[in-house]
């Protein structure tokens, strides 16, 4: 027999937890996190596929929304804090690349 | 719904249990590997010159704390001995420099992955391989463990797994343990970490995230550096490379015998660089177009990471491939033979940027 140390170290740390998700009749407040270079004469990108999702989700949900969009300063990095806490309060937020 | 690697690991098992274990634990990628077996791992520990419980990092994407003694049983997986320890742990160190975004690097849809590149003393103290088949180890047990041991640590303790969240689109062979060594005796030139100015005694450990080797062969050229260095910066700058469009940094390895006879030309490491900065470059108007194959030059459509010297509105300016000389990496390694070069596209201005540190004094030594 021999002992084993686990190589996922301490498996009992608890994970952070995922943020509460709303029903969708509740979501009301959207926002937009993107993740990609922005172009204003490129091809698709994130910036139109917003504006798409901005005229489709209010039909689709039956009732107004609110938007706030930003882009990330740098596509390759995580979101820092700072920015991160602009979304805090809203119902969902979208974070993704189009290409 | 539990997944595999979130299951308890026995605290004791029959050894020949681990094979099938660690597979239904998920605690390997698919290669088999060695069990981490306590008293090998604290011999490994000790290797390291560092207590079991100290935190090199947390480890993305997950974030789990890279204890010592947790990156051991790694490198105790991976078939590493105790010297191998301290090129493990610099190299993590490296990577987790919040510059190597290393998160970026793991979870990226580009095919990188973070090169170890050992040069100096240690290469020899390690007996390291540097010839034929360096790119898969040539054979020598220190190469493939350090690399495998950081493949595993950041699969066991990072949870980089493909898809959750790894999104690489093709992968990258050297996902599975991607470790070189510089030739320390056969060059003519100063190791990869003193170009790098970083005194190393004892050696050094580079990391760079970087791209599967892709070989540039000189048939049919002149045995003369302009033309077969002209040849390599053809390779730099295909439309395809990531780093024809995002810049960033570019690893290049030439062969012992190649690297003498560009010496016995007059090169050296540096007018390499600048001769290859200066050929690696593609025009604007070639690599970026609108959908009707016009240039894109409108001002909005400017690249934030290029610099402020490439004029983004001249469809015939010539892009370097590089930021500068500078982050054109050159290793000599290979076969001692032919004149062959490889080039190593990098994830461009977006991470992976190479890190140097040195070894600890004697710590490689056994």
């Amino acid at each position: 027999m021999i002992e084993l140390v686990d190589p996922r170290g301490d498996v009992n740390l608890v994970p952070a937890a995922l943020a509460p998700r709303r029903h969708a009749p509740e979501v009301r407040r959207i926002a937009f996190l993107s993740n990609e270079e922005e172009f204003m004469h490129g091809a698709l990108h994130f910036q139109r596929y917003t504006r798409i999702l901005q005229r489709v989700l209010p039909e689709r949900l039956g009732a107004a929304l609110v938007f706030h969009s930003e882009v990330k300063p740098v596509l390759s990095r995580a979101a820092e804090q700072e920015q991160i806490d602009h979304f805090v309060g809203w119902d969902a937020v979208i974070n993704g690349l189009a290409k | 719904m539990t997944r595999p690697e979130e299951l308890a690991l026995p605290a004791r098992i029959d050894p020949s249990d681990w094979p099938e274990l660690s597979y239904q634990l998920g605690l390997t990628d698919g290669l088999p590997t060695f069990p981490p077996d306590r008293s090998v791992v604290e011999r490994l520990v000790a290797g390291s010159g560092l207590p079991g419980d100290f935190v090199v990092g947390a480890i993305p994407p997950r974030g789990q704390p890279g204890s010592v003694r947790a990156i051991a049983a790694n490198a105790a997986m991976a078939g590493c001995l105790p010297e191998h320890m301290p090129v493990v742990i610099a190299a993590l160190q490296a990577m987790l420099e919040p510059i190597f975004n290393l998160r970026g690097i793991v979870c990226t849809t580009h095919p990188s992955w973070p090169l170890v590149i050992v040069s100096g003393r240690a290469v020899t103290d390690l007996q390291m391989e540097t010839r034929e088949s360096v790119f898969n180890g040539g054979g020598a047990r220190a190469n493939m463990a350090i690399g495998r041991a950081i493949r595993l640590v950041t699969w066991n303790l990072g949870g980089a797994y493909p898809r959750r969240p790894v999104q690489e689109v093709m992968g990258h062979p050297g996902r599975m343990g991607y470790c070189i060594a510089e030739e320390p005796v056969n060059t003519p030139w100063e190791p990869l970490h003193v170009a790098r100015g970083v005194d190393a005694p004892s050696g050094a450990v580079t990391v760079f995230g970087c791209e599967a080797p892709q070989v540039v062969l000189a048939f049919g050229a002149a045995n003369l550096g302009s033309i077969i260095l002209a040849r390599v910066a053809d390779q730099m700058r295909a439309p395809g490379n990531s780093n024809v469009h995002t810049g960033g940094e570019v690893l290049v390895c030439i062969t012992p015998s190649w690297a003498r006879t560009l010496a016995e030309q007059g090169w050296t490491r540096r007018s390499v660089q600048e001769f290859l900065w200066e050929r690696a470059r593609s025009r604007l108007g070639d690599i970026r177009m609108n959908s009707d194959g016009s240039p894109a030059v409108h001002p909005d459509d400017a690249y934030y990471w290029w610099p402020d010297s490439v004029d983004q509105t001249n469809p015939d300016e010539m892009v370097p491939v590089a930021t500068s000389p500078g982050d054109i990496h050159l290793v000599v390694t290979g076969a001692d033979s032919l004149p062959y070069m490889a080039v190593c596209p990098s994830w461009g201005a977006l991470g992976g940027f190479a890190i140097t540190r040195a070894l600890p004094e004697h710590s490689t030594e056994h």
